[in-house]
C-alpha cells in the first residue's frame, strides 16, 4: 500500500465517523447551537491581529479546543491558547512595545519576537431556549481561563433567531469578563463588556455567507462603572462558513472602526485616527477556524 | 522517500468533501415500504413554490409525494404516502446529508405522522414529539408533512 493511499485510508475513515455539526457561521459570534449528547469535535482557530498605528505588528493567536456534548442542552469544551508576536516601532511614539503581546523591558528600538503559551480555559454553554421551536434561543455561557499572566472568568448571554426557514441566521451576544493581568510586574484587575451580532445567509447548500460587528469596552478595576471605563472600540467585517457532513470551516475578517473613544489619559494616547491600538486592539484581525468530529 | 504528492495528499484529504451513505432509500422502495404491492402513475404538477415536489396516484387509491425540505446546511428528501381519505399512511426519509439529526429515521417516530390529516395541529411538542438533538430536522419534516397536507386538501383531494 502506497503512503499516499494509506494517507487517503485514514483520512477517509475518520471522516466517515457519525459527525457533529455545533458549527457556527460566525467567527466571533455565539449562536446557541450545542453539541448533541456524547458527540465530540477537535476545533483550530488562528486569528491574525494585524497593524497598529506604526510600525509594524503581527499577533498569531492560537486555540486549540476539544468540545463535548454533556447533554443534548449543555456543552464544554477545554482549550489551550498560545500566541506569537511580532512587533517593531509599533507604539505611537514609534518605540516597540509593550503592551498586550509585549512585555515589559523590551528594547524600544529593537524588533521584537516572541511566541508562548498564553492560557487554559474552560467553557461551558447551557442553552435554554431553541431557535427551532422557541420565539428565539437562549443560551448561558461561563468560561475561566488561567494563564501564567492571566486570569479570567467572562460569562456571556448568547441569543439567537432563525428566519426564512432557518436560512437566515441571526445572533447577538453581551459578554461581561473580570481578569486579572500581570502588567508591569504587577496584577492589575480588568473589566470587559462586549456586544457582538452577525447576520448570516446559507446561499448555497453547506455555504453561509455573513456580517459581524463587535464592540468592546475596556474598564479599569472591578466593576464597570462610569468612572471605571478606559476605552470603547468597534470592528465590523464580512464572514464565509463551509460545512461538510464531518467537518466545517469559517472565516472571518474584522476591521476596526473609526469610532474609538478613550475615557483616560492613557487610552487617549492609544487612539490615532479613530482607532484604538491598545490592550489587544489592531487595525485588522482575520479569524479561521476549522472543526472536525471524531 | 515519500513522492511529494502524498504530501500534498494528506492535508487535501482532511478537506475532501466526506463520503456521505446518506442515500437511505429509493423512491420505488420507499412506494413498497408505504403501499407495498400497490403501481403507481406520475402526476403533472403546477406547483411553483414546491421545486424538489414529486407525485404519483397510487393504484389502490392515494398518492406518493416526495418533497425536500431544508436541513441546517443541506435538503432532506422524504416521501409521504397519503391514503384515499388524506390522511397519512406512511413517512419514509429517502436522503439525508445533514451532520446530525437522522435519528428522525427512527421507525418509532416516523409512526407519529399515521393518520394525521391537515385538520391536525402537526407541531413540535404538541401532537410530535421532538428528538432531542435532532430539533432542527424534526421540525422541518413536520412542517413539509403539514404542507403537504394543507397541498393535499387545495390540489389533489378533487383530482
Amino acid at each position: 500500500m502506497s503512503f499516499r493511499y494509506a494517507v487517503l485510508s485514514v483520512a477517509a475513515l475518520a471522516l466517515g465517523q457519525p459527525a457533529v455539526a455545533g458549527d457556527s457561521p460566525f467567527g466571533y459570534v455565539y449562536t446557541t447551537d450545542t453539541h448533541p449528547r456524547g458527540q465530540r469535535e477537535f476545533e483550530q482557530w488562528i486569528t491574525r491581529r494585524h497593524g497598529h498605528s506604526r510600525g509594524d505588528f503581527d499577533a498569531w493567536q492560537f486555540r486549540t479546543e476539544l468540545e463535548y456534548g454533556v447533554t443534548d442542552n449543555l456543552q464544554t469544551a477545554l482549550y489551550l491558547n498560545y500566541d506569537s508576536v511580532d512587533a517593531f516601532r509599533n507604539r505611537p511614539d514609534g518605540s516597540t512595545g509593550p503592551g498586550a503581546f509585549v512585555p515589559d523591558g523590551v528594547d524600544p528600538d529593537a524588533r521584537y519576537k516572541s511566541s508562548f503559551l498564553e492560557s487554559v480555559s474552560n467553557e461551558w454553554i447551557y442553552r435554554l431556549l431553541s431557535p427551532y421551536k422557541d420565539p428565539i434561543g437562549l443560551a448561558l455561557y461561563v468560561e475561566p481561563t488561567y494563564g501564567p499572566k492571566k486570569r479570567e472568568l467572562e460569562g456571556k448571554i448568547i441569543l439567537h433567531k432563525n428566519f426564512l426557514d432557518d436560512r437566515l441566521v441571526w445572533a447577538g451576544n453581551f459578554s461581561a469578563a473580570q481578569e486579572h493581568e500581570k502588567f508591569h510586574g504587577e496584577w492589575e484587575r480588568e473589566g470587559e463588556l462586549e456586544f457582538t451580532t452577525g447576520v448570516a445567509y446559507r446561499f448555497a447548500p453547506r455555504w453561509h455567507a455573513g456580517v459581524e460587528y463587535r464592540n468592546h469596552r475596556g474598564y479599569g478595576g472591578s466593576s464597570f462603572s462610569k468612572a471605571n471605563r478606559n476605552y470603547s472600540a468597534s470592528f465590523f467585517g464580512p464572514s464565509l462558513h463551509y460545512a461538510e457532513k464531518s467537518w466545517w470551516l469559517t472565516a472571518s475578517f474584522l476591521n476596526q472602526l473609526g469610532n474609538a473613544k478613550g475615557y483616560t489619559d492613557q487610552a487617549r494616547e492609544d487612539i490615532i485616527g479613530g482607532r484604538f491600538y491598545g490592550e489587544h486592539h489592531e487595525r485588522n484581525e482575520l479569524r479561521v477556524k476549522a472543526g472536525f468530529s471524531f | 522517500m515519500v513522492p511529494w504528492p502524498a504530501f500534498v495528499a494528506a492535508p487535501l484529504a482532511i478537506f475532501a468533501p466526506a463520503a456521505h451513505a446518506a442515500v437511505y432509500l429509493s423512491v420505488e422502495q420507499a412506494q413498497q415500504a408505504i403501499f407495498p404491492g400497490a403501481r403507481f402513475t406520475v402526476e403533472a404538477l403546477a406547483s411553483p413554490d414546491a421545486a424538489h415536489r414529486q407525485l404519483w396516484r397510487v393504484s389502490q387509491g392515494g398518492w406518493f409525494i416526495v418533497d425536500a425540505v431544508f436541513g441546517k446546511h443541506e435538503l432532506i428528501t422524504y416521501a409521504v404516502g397519503l391514503g384515499a381519505d388524506g390522511s397519512v399512511r406512511g413517512v419514509e426519509i429517502l436522503e439525508y446529508l445533514e451532520s446530525y439529526g437522522y435519528q428522525i429515521r427512527d421507525p418509532a417516530w416516523r409512526r407519529q405522522f399515521a393518520g394525521k390529516t391537515a385538520r391536525d395541529p402537526l407541531k413540535l411538542d404538541q401532537d410530535i414529539r421532538n428528538i432531542s438533538g435532532a430539533t432542527l430536522s424534526c421540525r422541518h419534516v413536520t412542517d413539509g408533512i403539514k404542507r403537504l397536507l394543507g397541498f393535499y386538501e387545495s390540489a389533489l383531494k378533487q383530482r
